[in-house]
This record gives structure tokens, C-alpha cells and sequence, in this order.
């Protein structure tokens, strides 16, 4: 990769980033999103196993400290959906903007009130959780409801995120007047539509909280509608998903094939692929509503449709990468036997920032197969709220994007004090044993899912009911559970020796952080691709029609709509 | 915009196959009937004042007889338990489709082999969820709007019915029971 000095628009800003290492505002705005993001996860990931445990019929473990399952399953999905994954996307997304575009934030300052905001909003939020005032799971709905400062903190956290999007927006703004006609780099073209799509989608649970739950919560308003929120909350809750997505793309689009050794097989494919997301993942939230009552079956089916569409980027990224894996296959001596397929064996197995990758993305071939499953119209009649669903979307969140993140953090953490990795065999074996614990996992919960066994519930308590055919796949997901247990353990160990006890000195050359500062130049993107004004006024349209309707015939002012008391009994 | 040939050949294959996807997805809704519960204009309801509604004020609950082995069960979904009304008249018991209590108190609903029901239910309090185990019978129970969808017995077994919506602190207490019989109604009106 090039130093910063032989780019020749580097003398209008003084900022030279160091090649292996972080400068002095990076260790710090980067450094302390990772910190905050780790520091969630090492609670959230320990409270996963223990509740696979606790619904075991062989161990029915109570979870320790947390006895309250609820409370142990709001902590679980709010740590780590949504506190580790936001911390971290910023962070990442700073860093990655700042390198590929070989120039500084456009206000350090703003993103440091971004990260003030968000951090408070945590504190609120975790206050509330802890204390046992909040046990409304990480998908908040009325009439179910928490303390006003769950609520409040969410807000905070969600308006860090827009102003860390605005300084984003407004660095590649200044990049564009210096570079006419330039494409932009990959990966920053990816962080702009990530936050393009993030701003719109959270304007659903921004009405939700501000105008139903908040108020509620502080007394100010007696009733609700049930299903008006559901609504507003699936808006959002979609294009969630694909917020946490898009990082670990950029990932295997832009740093994998860096890794690799190689150049990724189409560029102008990748970014169709992220403009497609970016549209297409809002106007599909009806997929999370296709068994309520009140939602009609037209949108019912036409959001089915938009979800089999939105599956096309995924699609698209297979071969893209699939083919970019060839290349590094045959450069390292692939011949092309096993029908073609000898070059996934030639790939580097031993390094574990590639093989996270890798293993994420098996992970994620069978996390959207289950979710065209879960997607289908029809067949989610058998699926909806079963264990099944658990098991999928930890082959997609827990699978595809943690363990890219994962990866990341292998290259990233080393960079913070300049030291390797610490003993990469053991980073290889919490990835391997992640991937092992994800498939048993998977299997148990998806299996006992398809058997009627329901989530969300504390199977382990006295008088619930747990059909005989469901126990033997709760148990195995209690293995599953196990080795996601003792990787999680080695996962901490490898991030407090990397940062503490590492020794050896980064390499100048070969540890320089995989980003890359060009687009390509040899291929054609029409500009049109580039236009964000066409796209945002694309993704209104858009969900104007879809959700419109959506939302208006949900709401009744006569009967349905306002009626609804807030439900207590939701704290031991 | 170049695109490459192979990868021209597999947007062509994945169109093909998202295509066939979704035409079996409508096929099974639309010619087998497997459709989620869903709003048709008129499902709304106020849960405040259930008792005096014709649905489900407390003489309406459980299960009726609406044609040649067609019967309709009304529920309230409420924290936390299914309300099914109270047991059912002799006249349903000799028809083999009723409802009574298990050992626990929690409510069984029994039905013979080849039994057509509709399900028809709604919220109290709090959203609820709606799952027969082994059955095309899944939906939230939304406080608001009334739920509805038609099921027909072919198996012979005991399933498990629960709320599978997270409703507070003994949500995993919510539960009931459907056993089908395969009995023939003669041996059951003889009362033995």
C-alpha cells in the first residue's frame, strides 16, 4: 500500500498517517468505539451460552447473576446487536474513511460529541437494564415498557450515529471537490450507503420512541397501539441487519483480496451490490410481520417479493468473492481440479484473520438459504418465533458478521499498540471453534424450531412446556453452546494479549491495515452510480408506497388505535 | 458498464431460481391455502371491552359446532394464560370436540382426526403469540385486532400450544395442549 507523502493531494492537509500504527487521534476516537464495543460484548457473548444451557432439559442451568431470563435476554441482544455492533461500526467506519481517503475527519470535534452521545446514551440505557426496569428485549414494541431511560438512551445512541454519519458525509463531500470525476474508493463508497440507508431506516424507530414510548414511559400519554408500533419498529429493524452487514462486505470486498494478494474481480459490481442493498433492504420489514393480524396480505406479498430482490446483492457478492478466491487459488497453484473447486483449498488455512473470513462466510451460505426460508411468504407460517429463527440469524449476525468483525479486530487491535497478534494459533482456534459451536448450535435450535419449539422463552423454569421432540435439539444446542463458550474465553484471552502481553514489533510492509486509497481506474462505472441525491429520493418512493399503506391501515382511530394500556408484570 | 460473461450467466441462473422460489411460495398460498392470519379490513377490536363483545364476551369463548365436523374456538389471549371459556357443554363432549382442564389447570383442547377448526382469538393486555406445534397455525396476537385462521386435523397426537411472544414474567407458563383422537364418535358418546 502507498504512504500518504506520494499521493499528490496530500500537502493541502497536514495529517500523515502513520503505515503500520495509529496516530495519536485515531488510538484514541478509534481506540475507545472498539474499547466500548468489546467491553459489551464481553458481557453479552457470555450470557448466550448460559441461556442455551438454561433451556436445556438435560442441565436447565440457572444463568448466573442474572437469574432473570428476561433480563439476561435483553442484555444479551442489546449488548451485542446493538451496543457492540454500533460502537464498532463507527470506529470502523472513521478509520476506514480517514485511510482510504488519505485525509482527516472533517471534524474531529463532532465526532467526539457523537461519541459523547452515545456513550451517555449507553449508561441510561444500561442503567435501566440492569436495575430490571427495562425487560422489553432488544425489539422494543409497545404496550410493553420500559423506564424512561432505556428510552432516552436508545435516542442518544441512534442521534451519535446521524452526526458521526454527517462528519462522514461531509469529509467524502471535500474529497469529492478535490477529486472531480473520481470514483471513490470501494470501501467508503460502502460506509456512505451503510449510513445513507442507516438515517433513513432509524427515522421508523425515531417516530416510535418519540412520539409513542418515551412519552408513555414518562407518564405523559396513557394508551398506545400495539400494532402501529410493530410496525414503525420493523421499518428500522430490517435495514439493521444490513447496517451490521455492510461492514463485514467491505471486509471480504475490499480487505480480503488485499490479504489475498490479489485485485477483487469486479468493482463496479460491488458497488451495484451495495446501492441494491441500500434501497432494498427497508421496503421488506413486512418479512418480520407476516403473522400479524393487522397487516394485509397484499403487502404481505409484495414485501415478500422486495425480499427475494434484496437477496440479489447477496447473490451478486457470492460470485464476486467466489471469483476473487479463484484468483488467489491459482496464484498459489490452483489447477482447477475437483471440478474447478481445488482453489478453496489452495487459500492461506493457516492465517486466522483469512480464515474468519472464510468461516463467516460458510456461516452466511446457510444463513440465506434460511432466510429466503424465513422470507417465503407461505412457509414462515411454520417458522415465525420458533427456535429456527434463532438459529438463523446466528449463522448470519453471530456467524457471518461477528466473525468478520472478529477478523478485523485481528489486524485492528494489533495496530493500537503497534505489537503483533498475540499467539495466532490461539486466534485460529477461537474462530474454528466459533464456526464448529455456530453449526451445532444452529442445528439444534433450527431443528427443535421446526418441531414448534418456541424462542424467547425460559424453558428451564417450573411449568413450562417442553414437548419431548424438542429435547433432544435443545441439548445439542447446549453443545453448540459450549464451544461457543470456550471460544468466547480464548477470543478475550487473544484481545488483552494482543494489547498487554504482546512483544514483537509490527512489520512496516506486511502489517500496514489492508485499505486501500484508489478505485480502479480500467473499469467503467456509469456516474450515475455515484448520484446519492437520485438514490434518496429512490429509497422515499420506495417506502412511501410500501410502508404507507402499511402503516395507514394499521391505524384505527375508532377502535384499534390509542387504546392499548401499558402491560406491568415484566420484572421478577 | 462491463460485466463479465460467467457472472452474466449466473445472474441469469439466479433470476431463474429466485423466480421458481417465489412461484412455489404463491402456489402454497394461494392454491393449498397455507396463508398467515391477515388483516381484512374489518379485524380491528377494542380490548377494553371484550366482555361485552360478541366474540368474546366470557359465554363465547371455547368451542362451537358450525357445520359437519367444522367447529370454531374463540380465545383471549391474556397475561398469562389462553382463556378457552370454560369446559365445554356434554352436547360438544359427545361430538368429540372439547375442551377441558389437564392436571395442571391448563386448558386441552381435544378434536378427532379429519376435524376442521377455526381459530379465532385476540389480546386482552399485551401482544401474545399463537403456535400449534406441527401445525400451519402461527400468528401474534395483537390487543387491537382479532386474529383468525382455519386448521384441519390429519394427525393423531398431542401437541404442544404456546404464546410464543415474550409477554412478562411468567410468559413461559402460557401454554395449552391439542390432542387428536382418531376414535371413532360412537365410542366417545358412549361415555367410555
Amino acid at each position: 500500500m502507498q504512504a500518504a507523502k506520494q499521493l499528490p493531494h496530500s500537502k493541502t492537509h497536514a495529517v500523515e498517517f502513520p503505515r503500520v500504527g495509529l496516530n495519536f487521534g485515531e488510538l484514541w476516537l478509534v481506540g475507545l468505539h472498539i474499547g466500548v464495543a468489546l467491553a459489551a460484548l464481553s458481557i453479552g457473548i457470555l450470557l448466550g451460552p448460559f441461556q442455551a444451557f438454561r433451556r436445556a432439559p438435560a442441565l436447565q442451568w440457572e444463568i448466573p447473576v442474572f437469574s432473570y431470563y428476561y433480563q439476561a435476554l435483553t442484555l444479551h441482544g442489546v449488548l451485542n446487536a446493538l451496543v457492540f455492533t454500533t460502537f464498532f461500526i463507527m470506529g470502523f467506519s472513521y478509520f476506514v474513511t480517514q485511510r482510504s481517503l488519505q485525509r482527516p475527519l472533517k471534524s474531529q470535534a463532532a465526532a467526539w460529541l457523537a461519541f459523547l452521545l452515545m456513550g451517555v446514551g449507553l449508561l441510561l440505557a444500561a442503567y435501566a437494564i440492569l436495575t430490571n426496569q427495562a425487560n422489553v428485549l432488544y425489539t422494543f414494541y409497545a404496550p410493553m415498557l420500559a423506564h424512561w431511560s432505556f428510552y432516552l438512551g436508545l435516542t442518544l445512541v441512534v442521534v451519535g450515529t446521524w452526526i458521526g454519519a454527517g462528519v462522514i458525509f461531509l469529509t467524502y463531500r471535500d474529497w469529492k471537490k478535490e477529486h472531480q470525476g473520481e470514483k471513490v474508493p470501494l470501501a467508503v463508497f460502502a460506509i456512505l450507503a451503510n449510513f445513507v440507508m442507516w438515517i433513513s431506516a432509524t427515522i421508523g424507530v425515531a417516530i416510535e420512541i418519540l412520539t409513542m414510548l418515551l412519552p408513555q414511559s414518562l407518564g405523559i400519554i396513557q394508551t398506545t397501539d400495539a400494532q402501529v408500533t410493530r410496525i414503525l419498529f420493523w421499518f428500522f429493524g430490517h435495514p439493521l441487519v444490513y447496517f451490521w452487514l455492510i461492514p463485514a462486505y467491505i471486509s471480504w470486498y475490499t480487505m480480503l483480496p488485499k490479504q489475498l494478494g490479489v485485485r477483487l474481480f469486479s468493482d463496479t459490481v460491488a458497488r451495484v451490490a451495495f446501492l441494491m442493498i441500500m434501497i432494498f433492504a427497508i421496503p421488506v420489514g413486512v418479512h418480520h410481520l407476516f403473522v400479524d393480524p393487522g397487516v394485509s396480505e397484499v403487502a404481505k406479498v409484495f414485501h415478500s417479493i422486495l425480499t427475494f430482490i434484496v437477496s440479489i446483492p447477496s447473490l451478486l457478492t457470492a460470485f464476486n468473492i467466489a471469483a476473487t478466491l479463484e484468483r488467489a487459488g491459482r496464484k498459489s497453484g490452483s489447477r482447477g481440479r475437483l471440478l474447478g473447486l481445488d482453489f478453496f483449498l489452495r487459500l492461506p488455512w493457516g492465517n486466522p484473520i483469512v480464515v474468519a473470513q472464510l468461516c463467516g462466510m460458510m456461516l452466511f451460505i446457510i444463513g440465506g438459504i434460511t432466510g429466503m426460508m424465513n422470507a417465503s411468504f407461505s412457509l414462515n407460517v411454520a417458522l415465525h418465533n420458533t427456535s429456527w429463527v434463532v438459529g438463523h440469524f446466528h449463522m448470519t449476525l453471530a456467524g457471518a458478521v461477528f466473525l468478520t468483525y472478529v477478523g478485523i479486530l485481528y489486524w485492528l487491535l494489533p495496530q493500537m499498540r503497534g505489537r503483533k497478534l498475540w499467539r495466532p494459533g490461539f486466534a485460529w482456534w477461537q474462530v474454528v471453534l466459533w464456526f464448529s459451536g455456530m453449526i451445532v448450535f444452529g442445528l439444534g435450535m433450527g431443528r427443535a424450531g421446526l418441531e414448534g419449539a418456541m424462542r424467547r422463552t425460559d424453558m428451564g423454569a417450573q411449568g413450562a412446556l417442553v414437548m419431548p421432540e424438542w429435547v433432544p435439539w435443545l441439548n445439542l444446542a447446549a453443545v453448540g453452546g459450549m464451544l461457543l463458550l470456550f471460544s468466547s474465553i480464548l477470543l478475550f484471552m487473544v484481545v488483552f494479549g494482543t494489547l498487554f502481553a504482546s512483544k514483537e514489533k509490527l512489520d512496516e510492509t506486511e502489517d500496514a491495515p489492508p485499505i486501500g486509497t484508489t478505485a480502479p481506474n480500467d473499469e467503467y462505472a456509469p456516474p450515475i452510480i455515484e448520484r446519492w441525491g437520485v438514490w434518496v429520493a429512490v429509497i422515499v418512493i420506495t417506502n412511501v408506497i410500501m410502508w404507507g399503506p402499511v402503516l395507514a391501515q394499521a391505524m384505527n382511530f375508532a377502535l384499534g388505535y390509542w387504546s392499548v394500556a401499558p402491560a406491568t408484570g415484566l420484572a421478577p | 458498464m462491463h460485466i463479465d460473461r460467467l457472472e452474466r450467466t449466473w445472474i441469469i441462473i439466479f433470476s431463474v431460481m429466485l423466480g421458481i422460489f417465489f412461484a412455489t411460495v404463491l402456489a402454497a398460498g394461494f392454491i393449498f391455502g397455507v396463508r398467515p392470519p391477515s388483516s381484512t379490513g374489518d379485524s380491528f377490536i377494542n380490548p377494553n371491552t371484550l366482555d361485552q363483545s360478541i366474540d368474546f364476551n366470557p359465554q363465547s369463548l371455547g368451542i362451537v359446532s358450525v357445520g359437519e365436523r367444522e367447529f370454531e374456538v374463540r380465545v383471549v389471549a391474556q397475561m398469562w394464560a389462553f382463556n378457552f371459556g370454560s369446559p365445554s357443554p356434554q352436547a360438544m363432549i359427545d361430538a368429540g370436540a372439547y375442551i377441558d382442564r389437564d392436571s395442571a389447570g391448563l386448558p386441552v383442547l381435544h378434536v378427532r382426526q379429519g376435524d376442521h377448526v377455526t381459530f379465532i382469538i385476540t389480546s386482552r393486555d399485551i401482544t401474545h403469540g399463537f403456535l400449534l406445534q406441527q401445525h400451519n397455525v402461527n400468528f401474534e396476537v395483537v390487543p387491537g385486532h382479532v386474529a383468525r385462521t382455519r386448521v384441519t386435523f390429519n394427525r393423531v397426537g398431542e401437541f404442544g400450544l404456546v404464546c410464543h411472544e415474550y409477554c412478562g414474567i411468567n410468559h413461559h407458563n402460557m401454554h395449552a395442549k391439542v390432542i387428536v383422537t382418531d376414535a371413532p364418535l360412537e365410542s366417545i358418546a358412549l361415555g367410555d
